[in-house]
């Protein structure tokens, strides 16, 4: 074969898989994920201050959305307003897990552009995300009052998805309310 | 009304270009001169049209016309005249108008210069520049038209709009005006170099004289990427108020790789223009320089990046520049191996010679382009094959195994830039003293005795600032390092003290010595300078993140901060809380430091401004975090209308007593490594003037004037 034909067939390979990703839907993508609509994994790291720790326990009773983030994470920085309205404007109680960082930078980075958090938990070597399925930051999860995780969503949160989290809350709410009255 | 003559010029700049990519190549296969020349003609005109709507552009934001719906998503009233200016460039649809328009620019440079080359090579050159811009030309009229008007898409109705949505405040500085058009410049003019090397596939005449047109053209555009990448990391590093200089940001790689494969391309050329050889493997490279800014491109604007992790993004404009990138690079690639495979080299080599040592360096900085072309890509190859195996056990591992193995981030990029980075400074000023073809360990004996010399000399120099001037606690590792710059300076520096030895006087030395040596004299020394910010700033910084009231100090090593005041400032178009800070160095006052927290009218943006005082050793860097109690920011919130000196004095006497939470930093040497780059784009700079390139043209233009008389 010709071997500077290499370099062609590399290049469509790279091609192909940058097509195929810019069709994807990415919401198609999380209904594939396995722990959509399944218990959450278990999270129990220290708090980034050091002061408390962030455990699944703190979590029961309420919705929840967890957000990985990291220092070296630039999207992470887009989505901090987001996230400050996130917790303002709903119920849902939010809580972090710094993800492969190091201490001291995480913290100054909450410093910087703001912390909207109750409490981060630090997981430097990435084993909770492992149990997450993380392989990116940022990531949030959705999570009810009894522990399932009802959405995952990639990338840095905005309106849209604030939007989306209010309506899978309500929802459920409603749906809660319709099945007590059938009762 | 200018809109649509501004996109009437549009279109028939991409008539001409058309007419540009197809007559001369018919010209260049059938010999007809006239029709060659035609490619000079329709590059001047296709500029002319193109700058035309750039300028309608300009005049559009600098006139308000919010009818345009780029300029009303763009810019507002508020915004300075300047901003306005630069906001042509702020988004999607003007910066691509600013990509093409710089191509035009490098088009025409090459018509206005290249009379000196063959006519069928000017012609193939031109027609491959011309079918580029014919491509994104179609794209801009078609799919991303910045003159399109304000409408309601379901009506048809045109709106009008009192107001714009302003512009990103982050785009809202002087860095952010000048850093895109150097960028482009940089990243469109590796177009050229394609260009070249595509004419000489086609033509068959892979020899050294290709290689040796070429050159000035790639070091050029190298200077000006290199220039706007270090303006791209000084502006994130005062703007983004983050204080670091480099964030392995996918927008920032999309630079970095064409800037490593051009640093290798440049490198290949010296091989294929001074021996013959590498032909094959010197197109390749400028092959992919090129496809490496048009992979960027795609990267930035398509949006694929954000597939992965947002909603909007309009999937046709990323599948057109897909289906473009693809047509370009994989047409090349398909020419390249029907040609290439004809080529011989002529220039052999033995294993210890400067080729092999330029070889290796090729080798290295490709495979660090892979690494980040790797990192940037992970997420967007990790989503494919979900999206193509959703089910697939196989390919679970890769899915939902350990993902920690290859994680996309700082940790990943730093490493393996380290990995690959330390060898190829050990062994550049080597790849600098061996000579061509073959040279033994006996013949550079000499040298490399000399440079340990002057390396050592020059370590116990810098050993001993660094002894004298440190005030931190040292670390063992920096000695190495420090005998690492040594040896890169030293290294550096030997061709030009080679030449005065052996001239035996230095005046004499420093004039035999021609431009292309002291061009990559300087270049390598300004890797050292660079070396040397890019360590201390990792090794010898200090900071400290402490909740403080106005009127308390703190100690940071040597340096004192008192917290003078938050007072409010009413900016041009945004309110802040603007802090007062002097500093101390060991209790002799330095300066006083205005770090802001702003919050932008129109948009209701939060950006952290930071003080910072530079100087040649260390930055101060203070960043304002927040309120202790949070809610005092929405004091900033505040309707335009119902600000007045009675509110701005009631919050001023609020914030009196707060305490904030304050990032201080001693940033050690951050400067050297924008002095760095600075130093090695000086050395391209200096290369550029080499007599060879003017005499050459001069000789060439001689000997075809002689032609002209004997026909």
């Amino acid at each position: 074969m010709n071997r500077f034909l290499i370099p062609f067939i590399v290049f469509t390979l790279v091609a192909i898989m940058l097509g195929v990703s810019l069709c994807g839907n990415p919401k198609a993508l999380k209904s594939k994920s396995k722990l959509l609509n399944q218990i959450a994994p278990r999270i129990y790291l220290p708090s980034l201050d050091g002061k408390t720790t962030v455990e699944s326990v703190h979590f029961k009773g309420h919705w929840v959305a967890i957000n990985f983030w990291a220092e070296w994470c630039v999207e992470c920085i887009k989505e901090i307003p987001h996230l400050v309205k996130l917790s303002k404007q709903t119920k849902i109680k939010l809580y972090g897990v710094n993800y492969l960082d190091v201490k001291d930078k995480a913290r100054a980075f909450l410093v910087r552009h703001g912390n909207p958090y109750i409490a981060s938990g630090f997981d430097p070597d990435g084993l909770t995300g492992v149990d997450w399925g993380i392989t990116a930051v940022p990531e949030t999860f959705l999570i009810d009052p009894r522990g399932i995780i009802r959405h995952r969503h990639l990338g840095p949160v905005n309106q849209f998805v604030i939007k989306q989290f209010k309506s899978i809350v309500n929802a459920s709410k409603s749906s809660r309310k319709s099945e007590a009255r059938s009762k | 009304m200018i809109g649509e003559l501004a996109t009437y010029a549009l279109i028939l700049a991409f008539c001409l270009a058309i007419v540009q990519c197809i007559l001369p190549l018919i010209g260049a296969h059938r010999g007809i001169n006239n029709l060659m020349h035609i490619a000079r003609a329709t590059a001047i005109g296709q500029f002319l049209f193109i700058l035309f709507s750039f300028c309608c552009l300009i005049y559009l934001f600098l006139s308000f016309d919010f009818s345009i719906e780029y300029v009303a998503i763009n810019s507002s009233k508020a915004l300075p005249w300047y901003y306005r200016v630069s906001a042509t460039w702020a988004s999607h649809e003007g910066s691509f108008l600013l990509w093409i328009l710089i191509l035009s620019l490098w088009a025409m440079a090459v018509a206005v210069f290249s009379r000196r080359l063959p006519l069928e090579f000017s012609a193939r050159v031109l027609a491959v520049m011309g079918f580029i811009s014919a491509g994104f030309l179609m794209y801009l009229i078609s799919l991303s038209n910045p003159f399109k008007p304000l409408m309601n898409e379901a009506t048809g109705q045109f709106l009008m709009v009192a107001d714009g949505q302003g512009m990103n405040p982050f785009l809202q500085d002087f860095g952010m005006i000048i850093h895109p058009p150097l960028l482009y410049m940089g990243y469109v003019g590796f177009c050229v170099a394609f260009s070249f090397a595509i004419a000489a596939l086609m033509g068959g005449r892979l020899d050294s004289s290709w290689a040796r047109w070429s050159r000035p053209w790639t070091t050029l555009a190298w200077v000006f990427l290199t220039l706007g990448i270090s303006l791209g990391s000084w502006w994130a590093y005062y703007e983004l108020g983050w204080g670091g200089w480099w964030f392995w940001d996918p927008v920032e790689n999309a630079s970095l790789m064409p800037w490593l494969v051009g640093t290798a391309l440049i490198h290949s050329y010296a091989v294929t223009d001074k021996r013959s050889s590498f032909q094959t493997w010197t197109v390749m490279l400028a092959i992919i320089a090129f496809s490496m800014s048009l992979l960027g491109t795609f990267l930035v604007r398509s949006g694929v990046l954000k597939s992965v992790h947002a909603f909007s993004a309009d999937p046709a404009r990323g599948i057109y520049i897909l289906i473009f990138f693809f047509v370009i690079v994989g047409g090349s690639l398909l020419l390249y191996a029907r040609n290439a495979i004809r080529i011989k080299g002529v220039g052999k080599f033995s294993l210890y010679s400067k080729e092999s040592f330029l070889l290796v360096n090729n080798i290295l900085l490709l495979v660090m382009t892979v690494a980040v072309l790797i990192g940037t890509l992970y997420p967007v190859a990790l989503d494919a094959i979900r999206a193509m195996y959703p089910s697939s056990n196989l390919l679970q591992w890769a899915l939902d195994g350990p993902p920690a193995v290859i994680s996309v981030g700082k940790p990943y990029f730093n490493f393996m830039m380290m990995v690959f980075l330390l060898p190829l400074v050990i062994l550049m000023p080597l790849g600098a003293i061996v000579k061509w073809k073959q040279d033994s360990l006996k013949g550079t004996k000499s040298a490399i005795t000399s440079i340990a010399i002057i390396t050592s000399v020059v370590f116990i120099f810098l050993c001993a600032i660094f002894l004298l001037t440190v005030e931190a606690t040292i670390k063992i590792h920096s000695f190495f390092i420090i005998i690492l710059i040594a040896w890169i300076m030293a290294g550096s520096l030997w061709p030009i003290i080679y030449r005065m030895i052996k001239k035996g006087s230095v005046v004499l030395g420093l004039k035999s010595t021609n431009r292309s040596t002291y061009g990559m004299s300087i270049a390598h020394f300004g890797i050292a300078i660079f070396v040397i910010g890019a360590y201390f700033t990792t090794y010898y910084s200090s900071e400290k993140i402490v909740k403080i009231k106005p009127g308390e100090t703190l100690t940071v090593g040597q340096y004192k901060f008192k917290f003078d005041s938050v007072k409010w400032h009413t900016g041009a178009n945004y309110y802040a809380f603007q802090s007062s800070f002097k500093v101390y160095n060991n209790d002799k006052f330095i300066i006083q430091l205005k770090p802001e927290k702003r919050i932008y009218w129109r948009n209701k943006k939060l950006t952290t401004e930071p003080g910072i005082d530079p100087a040649l050793t260390r930055d101060v860097f203070i960043s304002m975090g927040e309120p202790i109690k949070r809610k005092f920011m929405s004091a900033l919130h505040e309707d335009q209308t119902r600000v007045n000196q009675q509110y701005i004095n009631s919050v001023n006497a609020v914030m009196k007593n707060e305490p904030w939470q304050i990032h201080f930093r001693i940033i050690a040497m951050v400067r050297w490594i924008w002095l760095g780059s600075l130093i090695m784009l000086i050395g391209g700079l200096i290369a550029l003037s080499d007599k060879r390139y003017r005499n050459k043209k001069r000789k060439s233009k001689e000997t075809k004037d002689a032609e002209v008389v004997t026909e």
